[in-house]
């Protein structure tokens, strides 16, 4: 089967690469960026300690 | 009016309906009928006040977990158990109803609807105190709910003009329930006996059975064992699926933003999770009650937080010293438990003073029973460490899984539901959606015994609206000249 190459399937992929860059910002390419980003979403870690539902960084 | 135990017999050729027991669903059944025109009997079988030769029948054995003594966790004289209740009312929740995804058996064959058109008169008669609509917490995976509460109405007292002057109601105190006669899937007669040995028979229309959620159980089996099971044909289910509301406290907390539970307006705070939560968190239904602490408590747990957690004591300090306003709140808890085969009332070997065999009660915590209540303080205390608005301390007896239940406390709520579950069909209840034993059609069984299933709230607002749903069904029947007929 040979590729479409159709105007309305260029269009599609077009339209597709658009919505990826509207959802991948710029600067999330940058592996210093993702790192930050990680660390933002990610919540504290939960410890238990005598029954107290406490974040890591409260000790 | 009242009657004397001797005349019962002769009055009973007339009645519509023979209401057994005078409890909370007993009287409102018996005043609501009466007030609209039907004969109606109540036979109590305690006497006008306490006394200890009616409540000696409630002496029972308990199997299995920690419970409370089966003798003074109810009340049995006129009025039962609503002389000495709280008064504490709620509505269950919609989706307390349904079948939840930890466990299918919670469902009910009616829906929160059926009952709602009795939300305002089974209000009235408790004299409930309106409150407001529950109130989803962004983000937490609680909602804020009320109850209406410290409003204990005395049903004997209420109605006690009524009781004594009504011509509709008639009204026999020491008439015990001790055998039922039925023929052709109808109940013909039923048996009644004083403390003097004295026997009468009592026949109406139709049989009300309202005797509380643990002697509907232990009436109807042991009736059914006199009358070799034509009673209940199908009697697996008898006393079975018996769920109470587990009560303990089950932590602490200190908040740093009380607003944001709403506990600067409030001392005491209620919270439950969502039908979301519910869901997710594979649980039951949970009500969580915040009690807060003096400031010298709540500056004792502060201590306690900041030897575990030096860094978040040093900002606390600095809170303090701003001059912000740290609220130390104990939790207190009363959960749902899972409709389980064994969990039940049976017989024991030993009769009352009566003739009849008393209560044995075979009541444990399911592991889904456990989860419910450490989950749901889990989701609490994960939304205040994760939005910095508290601390929350599971009690020792949560911290550790597997959860070993605290033996003595509160236990539970006194609040005694199932034995008689509603159901679609006779192999998985025994009485069906208008409260009617299965194989009998003039008989009803009214009261929490009938719950399928029990949220977190306490049953008495529910069963009055069941009873007084139950009232219509009958006023329905008499009004057409409904004569029961072979089932």
């Amino acid at each position: 089967m040979t590729t479409d190459h159709t105007r309305r399937g260029l269009l599609k992929v077009a339209t597709l690469a658009g919505i990826g860059t509207l959802l991948l910002p710029g600067t999330a390419l940058l592996p210093v960026a993702q790192a930050n980003a990680a660390k933002a979403s990610k919540p504290p870690a939960t410890v238990m300690v005598n029954g107290w539902l406490l974040n890591a960084s409260d000790r | 009016m009242y009657i004397d135990f001797e005349d019962i017999s002769e009055h009973s050729s007339d009645v519509d309906v023979c209401i057994i027991g005078g409890g909370a669903a007993g009287i409102s059944m018996a005043i609501t009928l009466s007030k609209q025109g039907h004969r109606v009997l109540l036979c109590e079988g305690g006497d006008a006040d306490y006394s200890e030769r009616s409540q000696d029948s409630y002496r029972g054995e308990t199997v299995g977990d920690a419970y409370i003594p089966l003798y003074g966790a109810r009340l049995r004289y006129l009025g039962g158990s609503t002389n000495h209740w709280g008064g504490v009312c709620r509505p269950l929740d919609r989706y307390d109803f349904s079948a939840k995804t930890a466990a299918s058996e919670t469902a009910w064959p009616i829906g929160r609807d059926a009952l709602a058109p009795y939300y305002r008169a089974a209000a009235s008669m408790l004299d409930l105190t309106p409150t407001p609509a529950d109130q989803p917490i962004s983000g937490s995976g609680l909602k804020r709910i009320y109850f209406s509460l410290g409003n204990p109405t005395r049903l004997k007292d209420k109605y006690a003009a009524t009781l004594s002057e009504s011509t509709t109601l008639a009204c026999c105190l020491t008439a015990n329930l001790v055998a039922l006669k039925t023929q052709d899937g109808k109940v013909t007669s039923a048996t009644f006996r004083n403390y003097q040995g004295d026997l009468r028979q009592v026949q109406a229309r139709y049989f009300v059975l309202a005797c509380g959620g643990i002697d509907n159980s232990r009436l109807l089996l042991w009736c059914n064992h006199q009358t070799q099971g034509q009673l209940i044909p199908q009697h697996d289910a008898l006393g079975r699926y018996w769920m109470e509301h587990p009560h303990a406290t089950v932590g602490k907390a200190l908040l740093f933003n009380p607003a944001a539970l709403g506990l600067d307006d409030e001392y005491n705070v209620f919270l439950s999770p969502t039908a979301n939560t519910i869901a997710s968190r594979q649980i039951l239904n949970c009500g969580l009650r915040l009690h807060r602490m003096n400031p010298e408590a709540t500056q004792e747990l502060t201590d306690e937080l900041a030897e575990q957690a030096p860094t978040l004591a040093g900002r606390l300090s600095t809170w303090q010293a701003q001059g912000q306003v740290i609220h130390g709140i104990v939790l207190r808890a009363a959960w749902e438990q899972e409709p389980h085969y064994d969990n039940r009332v049976e017989l024991s070997d030993e009769l009352d003073e009566l003739g009849v065999p008393r209560s044995r009660l075979v009541w444990r915590q399911s592991e889904l029973d456990r989860h419910t209540i450490r989950e749901s303080m889990l989701v609490l205390g994960e939304y205040l460490r994760a939005n910095d608005l508290g601390r929350l301390q599971l009690a020792d007896w949560l911290a550790e899984t597997p959860v070993q239940l605290p033996t003595d406390g509160e236990l539970a709520g006194r609040h005694h539901m199932g034995g008689t579950r509603m159901s679609l069909n006779a192999e998985e209840g025994i009485v069906n959606p208008d409260c009617r034993l299965f194989a009998q059609d003039n008989f009803y069984v009214a009261g929490s015994s009938v719950f399928a299933s029990g949220g977190h709230a306490n049953p008495t607002l529910t069963l009055v609206q069941l009873a007084l749903r139950l009232c219509d069904h009958l006023g329905s029947r008499l009004a057409q000249g409904d004569q029961p007929a072979a089932v």
